[in-house]
Protein backbone atom coordinates (compact mmCIF):
# COMPACT_ATOMS: atom_id res chain seq x y z
CA UNK A 1 0.00 0.00 0.00
CA UNK A 2 2.82 2.38 0.93
CA UNK A 3 4.55 1.54 -2.37
CA UNK A 4 1.38 2.36 -4.30
CA UNK A 5 1.03 5.68 -2.47
CA UNK A 6 4.68 6.54 -3.08
CA UNK A 7 4.23 5.70 -6.76
CA UNK A 8 1.15 7.92 -6.93
CA UNK A 9 3.12 10.85 -5.51
CA UNK A 10 5.96 10.17 -7.94
CA UNK A 11 3.47 9.82 -10.81
CA UNK A 12 1.99 13.22 -9.96
CA UNK A 13 5.44 14.81 -9.90
CA UNK A 14 6.34 13.19 -13.22
CA UNK A 15 3.04 14.49 -14.58
CA UNK A 16 3.81 18.05 -13.48
CA UNK A 17 7.05 18.01 -15.45
CA UNK A 18 5.19 16.63 -18.50
CA UNK A 19 2.74 19.51 -18.11
CA UNK A 20 5.51 22.11 -18.02
CA UNK A 21 7.16 20.56 -21.10
CA UNK A 22 3.83 20.37 -22.99
CA UNK A 23 2.99 23.98 -22.10
CA UNK A 24 6.38 25.39 -23.06
CA UNK A 25 6.40 23.35 -26.27
CA UNK A 26 2.75 24.22 -27.07
CA UNK A 27 2.34 20.52 -27.74
CA UNK A 28 -0.69 19.59 -29.85
CA UNK A 29 -0.84 16.76 -32.38
CA UNK A 30 -4.01 18.24 -33.88
CA UNK A 31 -2.47 21.66 -34.59
CA UNK A 32 0.76 20.15 -35.91
CA UNK A 33 -1.09 17.69 -38.18
CA UNK A 34 -3.23 20.56 -39.53
CA UNK A 35 -0.04 22.50 -40.26
CA UNK A 36 1.42 19.44 -41.99
CA UNK A 37 -1.72 19.10 -44.17
CA UNK A 38 -1.26 22.78 -45.06
CA UNK A 39 2.29 22.00 -46.22
CA UNK A 40 4.29 22.96 -43.12
CA UNK A 41 5.43 19.59 -41.81
CA UNK A 42 8.75 20.63 -40.23
CA UNK A 43 7.49 21.04 -36.66
CA UNK A 44 5.72 17.68 -36.41
CA UNK A 45 8.60 15.96 -38.19
CA UNK A 46 11.10 17.51 -35.75
CA UNK A 47 9.40 16.47 -32.53
CA UNK A 48 8.35 13.08 -33.85
CA UNK A 49 11.87 12.23 -35.05
CA UNK A 50 13.47 13.34 -31.77
CA UNK A 51 10.93 11.47 -29.62
CA UNK A 52 11.13 8.37 -31.83
CA UNK A 53 14.92 8.20 -31.63
CA UNK A 54 15.24 8.85 -27.86
CA UNK A 55 12.24 6.83 -26.65
CA UNK A 56 13.17 4.02 -29.04
CA UNK A 57 16.66 3.89 -27.54
CA UNK A 58 15.09 3.69 -24.08
CA UNK A 59 12.86 0.85 -25.28
CA UNK A 60 15.74 -1.08 -26.76
CA UNK A 61 17.99 -0.73 -23.72
CA UNK A 62 15.46 -0.86 -20.86
CA UNK A 63 13.10 -3.35 -22.47
CA UNK A 64 9.88 -1.32 -22.24
CA UNK A 65 6.71 -3.18 -23.18
CA UNK A 66 4.77 -1.88 -26.16
CA UNK A 67 1.43 -0.21 -25.48
CA UNK A 68 -1.85 -1.75 -26.54
CA UNK A 69 -0.75 -5.35 -26.29
CA UNK A 70 -4.03 -6.32 -24.63
CA UNK A 71 -5.84 -6.75 -27.92
CA UNK A 72 -2.90 -7.03 -30.26
CA UNK A 73 -3.59 -5.40 -33.58
CA UNK A 74 -6.16 -5.40 -36.31
CA UNK A 75 -8.49 -3.34 -38.46
CA UNK A 76 -10.01 -1.87 -35.32
CA UNK A 77 -6.72 -0.01 -34.70
CA UNK A 78 -7.23 1.87 -37.97
CA UNK A 79 -10.93 2.35 -37.22
CA UNK A 80 -10.23 3.74 -33.75
CA UNK A 81 -7.56 5.98 -35.26
CA UNK A 82 -10.07 7.38 -37.77
CA UNK A 83 -12.51 8.20 -34.95
CA UNK A 84 -9.74 9.78 -32.90
CA UNK A 85 -8.25 11.70 -35.85
CA UNK A 86 -11.65 13.11 -36.79
CA UNK A 87 -12.26 14.02 -33.15
CA UNK A 88 -9.00 15.92 -32.66
CA UNK A 89 -9.53 18.00 -35.80
CA UNK A 90 -13.13 18.86 -34.92
CA UNK A 91 -12.43 19.59 -31.24
CA UNK A 92 -9.13 21.32 -31.98
CA UNK A 93 -6.85 19.38 -29.66
CA UNK A 94 -5.30 15.96 -29.02
CA UNK A 95 -5.15 14.43 -25.52
CA UNK A 96 -1.97 16.23 -24.41
CA UNK A 97 -3.14 19.41 -26.17
CA UNK A 98 -6.52 19.32 -24.41
CA UNK A 99 -5.03 18.64 -20.96
CA UNK A 100 -2.45 21.39 -21.51
CA UNK A 101 -5.19 23.85 -22.53
CA UNK A 102 -7.23 23.01 -19.43
CA UNK A 103 -4.18 24.13 -17.42
CA UNK A 104 -3.94 27.27 -19.54
CA UNK A 105 -7.56 28.27 -18.85
CA UNK A 106 -9.37 27.22 -22.03
CA UNK A 107 -12.99 26.49 -21.15
CA UNK A 108 -13.52 24.62 -24.42
CA UNK A 109 -10.81 22.14 -23.38
CA UNK A 110 -12.83 21.31 -20.26
CA UNK A 111 -15.87 20.60 -22.47
CA UNK A 112 -13.75 18.37 -24.76
CA UNK A 113 -12.49 16.51 -21.69
CA UNK A 114 -16.05 15.99 -20.37
CA UNK A 115 -17.21 14.82 -23.82
CA UNK A 116 -14.52 12.09 -23.83
CA UNK A 117 -16.32 10.30 -21.02
CA UNK A 118 -19.65 9.39 -22.74
CA UNK A 119 -17.68 8.41 -25.87
CA UNK A 120 -15.42 6.15 -23.81
CA UNK A 121 -18.41 4.72 -21.89
CA UNK A 122 -20.20 3.91 -25.17
CA UNK A 123 -17.19 1.89 -26.30
CA UNK A 124 -16.43 0.19 -23.00
CA UNK A 125 -19.97 -0.80 -22.09
CA UNK A 126 -21.49 -1.37 -25.55
CA UNK A 127 -19.17 -1.41 -28.60
CA UNK A 128 -16.54 -3.61 -26.93
CA UNK A 129 -19.11 -6.34 -26.36
CA UNK A 130 -20.19 -6.18 -29.99
CA UNK A 131 -16.62 -6.16 -31.34
CA UNK A 132 -15.16 -8.71 -28.93
CA UNK A 133 -15.25 -11.61 -31.44
CA UNK A 134 -13.09 -9.58 -33.86
CA UNK A 135 -10.29 -8.86 -31.36
CA UNK A 136 -7.14 -10.79 -32.14
CA UNK A 137 -5.30 -11.38 -28.86
CA UNK A 138 -1.74 -12.58 -29.48
CA UNK A 139 0.32 -14.43 -26.91
CA UNK A 140 3.33 -12.25 -27.69
CA UNK A 141 3.67 -8.45 -27.81
CA UNK A 142 3.16 -7.52 -31.48
CA UNK A 143 6.23 -5.57 -32.52
CA UNK A 144 7.07 -4.54 -36.08
CA UNK A 145 10.26 -6.61 -36.22
CA UNK A 146 8.42 -9.78 -35.12
CA UNK A 147 5.88 -9.25 -37.88
CA UNK A 148 8.60 -8.70 -40.51
CA UNK A 149 10.77 -11.50 -39.18
CA UNK A 150 13.67 -9.09 -38.58
CA UNK A 151 15.42 -8.22 -35.32
CA UNK A 152 13.61 -5.28 -33.67
CA UNK A 153 16.90 -3.46 -33.04
CA UNK A 154 17.60 -3.49 -36.79
CA UNK A 155 14.09 -2.24 -37.61
CA UNK A 156 14.46 0.51 -35.02
CA UNK A 157 17.93 1.46 -36.33
CA UNK A 158 16.74 1.67 -39.96
CA UNK A 159 13.68 3.78 -39.05
CA UNK A 160 15.76 6.06 -36.80
CA UNK A 161 18.34 6.62 -39.56
CA UNK A 162 15.60 7.34 -42.14
CA UNK A 163 13.96 9.87 -39.77
CA UNK A 164 17.32 11.50 -38.99
CA UNK A 165 18.10 11.85 -42.72
CA UNK A 166 14.63 13.30 -43.49
CA UNK A 167 14.99 15.73 -40.58
CA UNK A 168 18.47 16.80 -41.74
CA UNK A 169 17.24 17.19 -45.32
CA UNK A 170 14.22 19.28 -44.28
CA UNK A 171 16.44 21.57 -42.17
CA UNK A 172 18.93 21.95 -45.00
CA UNK A 173 16.13 22.74 -47.45
CA UNK A 174 14.99 25.49 -45.11
CA UNK B 1 23.19 28.96 -27.17
CA UNK B 2 21.71 30.07 -23.83
CA UNK B 3 18.62 28.59 -22.15
CA UNK B 4 16.34 31.36 -23.42
CA UNK B 5 17.22 30.53 -27.03
CA UNK B 6 17.12 26.81 -26.33
CA UNK B 7 13.64 27.08 -24.84
CA UNK B 8 12.29 28.33 -28.18
CA UNK B 9 13.38 25.14 -29.95
CA UNK B 10 10.83 22.35 -30.50
CA UNK B 11 13.57 19.71 -30.60
CA UNK B 12 14.73 20.71 -27.11
CA UNK B 13 11.33 20.16 -25.51
CA UNK B 14 10.71 17.02 -27.57
CA UNK B 15 14.03 15.61 -26.31
CA UNK B 16 13.08 16.48 -22.72
CA UNK B 17 9.67 14.83 -23.18
CA UNK B 18 11.25 11.63 -24.49
CA UNK B 19 13.98 11.51 -21.83
CA UNK B 20 11.39 12.14 -19.11
CA UNK B 21 9.13 9.38 -20.49
CA UNK B 22 11.96 6.83 -20.40
CA UNK B 23 13.09 8.14 -17.00
CA UNK B 24 9.56 7.71 -15.61
CA UNK B 25 9.35 4.13 -16.87
CA UNK B 26 12.68 3.40 -15.19
CA UNK B 27 11.42 4.68 -11.82
CA UNK B 28 7.75 3.74 -11.66
CA UNK B 29 7.37 1.22 -14.47
CA UNK B 30 4.90 3.37 -16.44
CA UNK B 31 5.23 5.51 -19.52
CA UNK B 32 2.91 8.29 -20.58
CA UNK B 33 -0.45 7.15 -21.95
CA UNK B 34 -3.34 9.35 -22.93
CA UNK B 35 -7.07 8.79 -23.14
CA UNK B 36 -7.22 5.35 -21.54
CA UNK B 37 -5.88 6.86 -18.32
CA UNK B 38 -9.30 8.48 -17.76
CA UNK B 39 -11.24 5.21 -17.83
CA UNK B 40 -11.38 5.12 -13.99
CA UNK B 41 -13.68 8.16 -14.28
CA UNK B 42 -16.31 5.91 -15.89
CA UNK B 43 -15.66 3.13 -13.40
CA UNK B 44 -13.45 0.95 -15.61
CA UNK B 45 -10.33 -0.84 -14.27
CA UNK B 46 -9.67 1.80 -11.63
CA UNK B 47 -6.58 0.12 -10.17
CA UNK B 48 -4.95 -0.49 -13.53
CA UNK B 49 -5.24 3.12 -14.70
CA UNK B 50 -4.83 4.91 -11.38
CA UNK B 51 -1.16 5.82 -11.93
CA UNK B 52 -1.65 6.98 -15.57
CA UNK B 53 -4.62 9.06 -14.36
CA UNK B 54 -2.45 10.62 -11.64
CA UNK B 55 0.27 11.40 -14.20
CA UNK B 56 -2.26 13.25 -16.35
CA UNK B 57 -3.71 15.16 -13.40
CA UNK B 58 -0.12 16.20 -12.74
CA UNK B 59 0.16 17.20 -16.42
CA UNK B 60 -2.79 19.60 -16.06
CA UNK B 61 -1.24 21.01 -12.87
CA UNK B 62 2.16 21.40 -14.53
CA UNK B 63 0.64 23.19 -17.53
CA UNK B 64 -1.23 25.47 -15.13
CA UNK B 65 1.94 26.31 -13.15
CA UNK B 66 3.90 26.91 -16.34
CA UNK B 67 1.13 29.08 -17.82
CA UNK B 68 0.87 31.18 -14.64
CA UNK B 69 4.65 31.62 -14.35
CA UNK B 70 4.97 32.61 -18.00
CA UNK B 71 1.90 34.89 -17.72
CA UNK B 72 0.03 32.87 -20.35
CA UNK B 73 -2.85 31.83 -18.11
CA UNK B 74 -6.18 33.38 -19.10
CA UNK B 75 -9.74 32.15 -18.82
CA UNK B 76 -10.75 31.77 -22.47
CA UNK B 77 -14.50 31.69 -22.87
CA UNK B 78 -16.16 29.67 -25.58
CA UNK B 79 -18.83 30.54 -28.12
CA UNK B 80 -21.69 28.35 -29.34
CA UNK B 81 -19.82 26.99 -32.38
CA UNK B 82 -16.74 26.10 -30.33
CA UNK B 83 -18.98 24.42 -27.78
CA UNK B 84 -20.64 22.22 -30.42
CA UNK B 85 -17.28 21.32 -31.95
CA UNK B 86 -15.86 20.51 -28.51
CA UNK B 87 -18.76 18.17 -27.70
CA UNK B 88 -18.77 16.34 -31.06
CA UNK B 89 -14.97 16.16 -31.31
CA UNK B 90 -14.52 15.09 -27.71
CA UNK B 91 -17.16 12.37 -28.06
CA UNK B 92 -15.44 10.97 -31.18
CA UNK B 93 -12.06 11.08 -29.40
CA UNK B 94 -13.58 9.15 -26.48
CA UNK B 95 -14.76 6.40 -28.83
CA UNK B 96 -11.41 6.38 -30.63
CA UNK B 97 -9.08 6.06 -27.68
CA UNK B 98 -11.05 3.25 -26.04
CA UNK B 99 -11.83 1.19 -29.15
CA UNK B 100 -8.19 0.12 -29.35
CA UNK B 101 -5.81 0.68 -26.43
CA UNK B 102 -3.00 3.04 -27.31
CA UNK B 103 -4.96 5.01 -29.92
CA UNK B 104 -4.52 8.69 -29.14
CA UNK B 105 -1.43 10.87 -28.93
CA UNK B 106 0.31 7.77 -27.50
CA UNK B 107 1.32 6.12 -30.82
CA UNK B 108 3.34 9.21 -31.74
CA UNK B 109 5.13 9.69 -28.42
CA UNK B 110 5.32 6.15 -27.01
CA UNK B 111 3.90 3.41 -29.25
CA UNK B 112 5.77 3.83 -32.54
CA UNK B 113 9.18 4.33 -30.91
CA UNK B 114 8.48 0.97 -29.24
CA UNK B 115 7.70 -0.49 -32.67
CA UNK B 116 4.21 -1.56 -31.60
CA UNK B 117 2.39 -2.77 -34.73
CA UNK B 118 -0.90 -1.58 -33.25
CA UNK B 119 0.57 1.93 -32.87
CA UNK B 120 1.60 2.10 -36.54
CA UNK B 121 -1.93 1.04 -37.54
CA UNK B 122 -3.51 3.51 -35.11
CA UNK B 123 -1.26 6.33 -36.38
CA UNK B 124 -2.32 5.51 -39.95
CA UNK B 125 -5.97 5.70 -38.90
CA UNK B 126 -5.37 8.96 -37.01
CA UNK B 127 -3.74 10.58 -40.07
CA UNK B 128 -6.65 9.44 -42.29
CA UNK B 129 -9.26 10.64 -39.77
CA UNK B 130 -7.43 13.90 -39.12
CA UNK B 131 -7.18 14.60 -42.86
CA UNK B 132 -10.92 14.06 -43.28
CA UNK B 133 -11.55 16.26 -40.21
CA UNK B 134 -9.17 18.91 -41.54
CA UNK B 135 -11.06 19.04 -44.86
CA UNK B 136 -14.40 19.32 -43.02
CA UNK B 137 -13.14 22.10 -40.74
CA UNK B 138 -11.54 24.01 -43.64
CA UNK B 139 -14.74 23.76 -45.70
CA UNK B 140 -16.76 25.14 -42.81
CA UNK B 141 -14.21 27.96 -42.53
Amino acid sequence: MAVVEANLVLAFVFGIVFGVIAQRMSFCLSTDLAQAFAGNYRRILTWFAIIFIITGLGFQFLGLKAVGQLRGYGVYNILSGIFFGLGIMISGGCVIGTLRRIGEGFLHAIVVFLAWLPGAALTIYFLNEVLKPTYHIPTKTPLLGDLLGVDNMIVYGVLAIILAIVLYWSNKKR
Amino acid sequence: MNFKELSTKVWFWAALFAIWNVFMYYFIGKFWIGGSSFLPLIGFKVEKFLIPLTINLGLITGAFISAVVSKEFFIRKLNKETLIRAVIGGFLMGIGFTLAPGTCTTPFVTGMPMLGVNSFLSALGIIIGAYIGYKIVMRKG
